[in-house]
């Protein structure tokens, strides 16, 4: 059993409320098409993150931080265990929300960047950043405006704006991911290798937008292969190959 | 940060809904909600049921037994196959939009896009033809048609056109709950695309629940909120898309998903 050493801390170095635990989070896939192969990604996985913080999972390839932020954003579904949302009228447990629930979730809740661009072809990158704030019934022109100032400050140039981004090069269709996972304000943001592919410039621009959402007091779980980002945004991390079964 | 409220109640309930033509022929066991706004894909092999289970739900086809029930504009809840013939058909041309697979099946050809769309809104009493006109007009706009094909007969339109025109006909009148089976089967990926962007902005714009039947995973992924798997009749496996997609948990399922080609 691990229990991240930081949850029972917390509760008495600071007063800032917990807003996600996991807890005794199980993940097995059983393929069924190669001969019922049973993969245990992780047993009894157990953490907290409290607003405008920052948890890194660390760990090599396979060990299921990928797959852990899936879970806490409902697109895997968990062998067992707990993922409590802790909101100011109420808890929450994701695992056992219905879809319905869980598309007010996304909507309004937990924002989620994952590594690679899932578009619908031919719609316009400006439109894929403002869709999140459309999806909250924000006014079109105000949806315009701030999904422009986010390209903007991303580099991503102008003459784009109006294109598809499934042409674009793998850096721009991370930085139009980015625009999309924050324009619009979630209390909780995981964050998958963020700026995997992109170059130093922009990757001090996606720090800084880390460090606003954290000020704002945004809880954050993220995956970090670079280390400069990790040691610039961290207040806690945790190892899953040390969490692992 | 407050828990999410939902207020909302299912525009169409589907209770344990049976149509069986032989053993495992047909579609058994359905159960499901459906809620405004959300679109709903069923997806499977041909054979499968969906469709069986689609004209079931837009009042084509009588189920052998179970309820589909609707929560109709005026606050009446209507069991599907209890209202009678008369007040059905009445439902299937206001409320419901059945959008076909084949644009030939849900258009009249021998009469112009404007009257295909025009006849629709005549159905439920339009009577002004110049406000007629002006909607078709606006209407062929909104699936980008040119207006000025107004007059031309739907034989003259590609196949995307008339899968087009056929949507703009089945919009017309403000449809709540609009069944669509295979919309893009059949159609060249460009049209495809433009299809699939033009169905989920409308959807959006209009908050329409729809039902839509698909065999192709990569057309649900884009345009579906949820899935139900169908496999020998039955659903095997439901949930959100993306779950569905990326952790699909029964055999079927998983070989479904394995089985998807990408270029």
């Amino acid at each position: 059993m691990n229990i991240n050493v930081q949850e029972s801390d917390c509760l008495i170095k600071s007063n800032k409320k917990i807003r996600l635990s996991v807890h005794k989070l199980a993940k097995v896939f059983t393929m069924h098409l190669q001969n019922s192969a049973i993969i245990d990604i992780f047993s009894n996985l157990s953490l907290s993150v409290e607003e405008g913080s920052c948890t890194v999972l660390l760990g090599p390839s396979g060990m299921g931080k990928s797959t852990l932020l899936k879970s806490l954003y409902g697109n895997y579904m968990i062998t067992s265990g707990e993922i409590m949302l802790h909101c100011d009228d109420g808890n929450l447990d994701v695992a056992k929300a219905s879809p319905q629930i869980i598309y007010e979730l996304r909507r309004n809740i937990i924002g989620y960047v994952s590594q690679f661009l899932r578009v619908v072809p031919r719609v316009p990158a400006l439109n894929i950043v403002m869709e999140p704030l459309l999806n909250r019934g924000v006014e079109k022109v105000q949806a315009q405006e701030k999904a422009k100032t986010l390209l903007t400050r991303l580099n991503i140039p102008e003459r784009l704006w109006s294109l598809s981004p499934t042409t674009f090069s793998g850096g721009e269709q991370q930085r139009i991911n980015i625009a999309r996972g924050f324009i619009a304000h979630y209390p909780i943001l995981l964050l998958d290798e963020p700026t995997a592919s992109l170059d130093a410039y922009n990757r001090g621009v996606v720090i800084e937008l880390i460090e606003e959402a954290k000020a704002r007091g945004t809880a954050i779980v993220g995956i970090f292969h670079d280390e400069i980002v990790r040691n610039k945004v961290a207040d806690d991390v945790i190892n899953l190959a040390e969490c692992a079964a | 940060m407050k828990l999410p409220v939902l207020n909302e109640q299912p525009i169409l309930k589907v209770k344990d809904v049976n149509k069986l033509y032989g053993i495992n022929r047909g579609c058994q066991a359905i159960g499901f909600d459906l809620y405004p706004g959300e679109v709903l894909g069923i997806v499977g092999e041909s054979g499968s049921g969906k469709s069986t289970l689609l004209k079931c739900l837009s009042g084509e086809c009588q189920p052998d037994s179970g309820d589909i029930i609707f929560n109709a504009l005026s606050g009446e809840v209507l069991n599907l196959y209890e209202i009678g013939e008369a007040k059905r058909r009445l439902l299937m041309r206001s409320e419901f939009g059945i959008v076909k697979q084949n644009p030939r099946d849900g258009l009249r050809l021998s009469v112009s896009a404007g009257a295909n769309i025009g006849e629709r809104l005549m159905a439920v009493g339009e009577r002004h033809y110049g406000g007629i006109r002006s909607t078709a007009s606006s209407w062929l706009q909104q699936v980008e048609i040119d207006a000025e094909r107004i007059d031309d007969f739907p034989q003259s339109f590609s196949g995307g056109m008339q899968q087009r025109l056929q949507i703009a006909r089945v919009l017309v009148t403000k449809p709540r709950l609009v069944m669509m089976d295979e919309p893009t089967g059949g159609l060249d990926v460009s049209v495809q695309a433009r299809l699939l962007d033009m169905i989920r902005t409308l959807v959006a714009n209009l908050n329409l629940s729809v039902v839509i039947v698909t065999h192709d995973l990569a057309v649900a992924r884009l345009l579906c909120h949820r899935l139900m798997v169908m496999q020998k009749s039955r659903v095997i496996e439901s949930g959100l898309t993306d779950q569905i997609l990326d952790d699909p948990q029964h055999p079927y399922t998983q070989l479904l998903v394995s089985s998807v080609l990408t270029p």
